[in-house]
């Protein structure tokens, strides 16, 4: 059995993002950077990966939106013994929409943090909303107008939520 | 078969969806209402694995331990 979970902190919000930096838009990165001002208090937890100029090129659009780059703290991957322990802390999973959170969304709800998501048309789109659904969190996935997104596909349907917006 | 997200609050643009999330984020007893759910529901083994089979059966590729 696990340990008990830590409750979320009342004055710090850790959000954790913890995608590869390509999936992050410039699109989605106004949206954290909104958030970020508009809450003082939270920070964004990012991982570390290969790319050489991932965290040069983030803190200089973290600086360009207004963002103190220091409430951005990006941790090395962590050891596999601990590594939900430690995901656990974050207090709110920010899916990436272009390129959903699939492995990491399942981590992030294993550790007990909740996801909040915004389904897009295909299925890379839709995966982290559809463990959201399956894990009880619907009313943490927010439908973008434009698509009036609905949740489930069923296998017959394959891929073709997609043609349903508009 | 498509079910509507008759839960899920809607957004008419990326501001608004950074909206929606403000207001959870300064929400903190929803969230700590949905971490206390999560934490109970992954006490029991059957949240992990039934996570993991039914985005295998949505034909996903979930990459366990690799």
């Amino acid at each position: 059995m696990l340990p008990p979970h830590p409750q979320p902190q009342y004055c710090f919000c850790v959000l954790n993002a913890p995608n590869r930096y390509y999936k992050i838009t410039p699109d989605l990165w106004k949206v954290w950077m909104r958030i970020m001002r508009a809450v003082p208090s939270t920070r964004l937890w990012l991982i570390k990966f290969d790319a050489v100029d991932g965290p040069k090129n983030l803190k200089r659009e973290c600086e360009a939106e207004g963002v103190d780059f220091s409430r951005i703290v990006i941790s090395d991957m962590f050891p596999r013994e601990r590594e939900f322990l430690i995901k656990g802390l974050a207090d709110l999973f920010l899916d990436t929409p272009e390129f959903n959170a699939h492995t990491t969304a399942t981590d992030a709800l294993w550790a007990g943090v909740p996801i909040v998501s915004l389904p897009g048309v295909n299925l890379a789109q839709r995966v982290a909303g559809s463990l959201c659904k399956d894990a009880g969190l619907s009313h943490l996935l927010v439908r973008l107008a434009l698509f009036r997104n609905c949740m489930h596909v069923s296998p017959s349907d394959g891929c073709t939520a997609g043609s349903r917006h508009g | 078969m498509y079910r509507p997200l008759t839960a899920a609050p809607q957004a008419r643009d990326m501001d608004d969806y950074s909206s929606i999330i403000i207001r959870l984020v300064t929400s903190v007893h929803k969230l700590r209402a949905v971490k206390a759910q999560l934490h109970a529901a992954r006490l029991t083994s059957a949240f992990d694995i039934e996570l993991r089979v039914r985005a295998h059966e949505k034909g996903m590729k979930m990459a366990v331990d690799v």
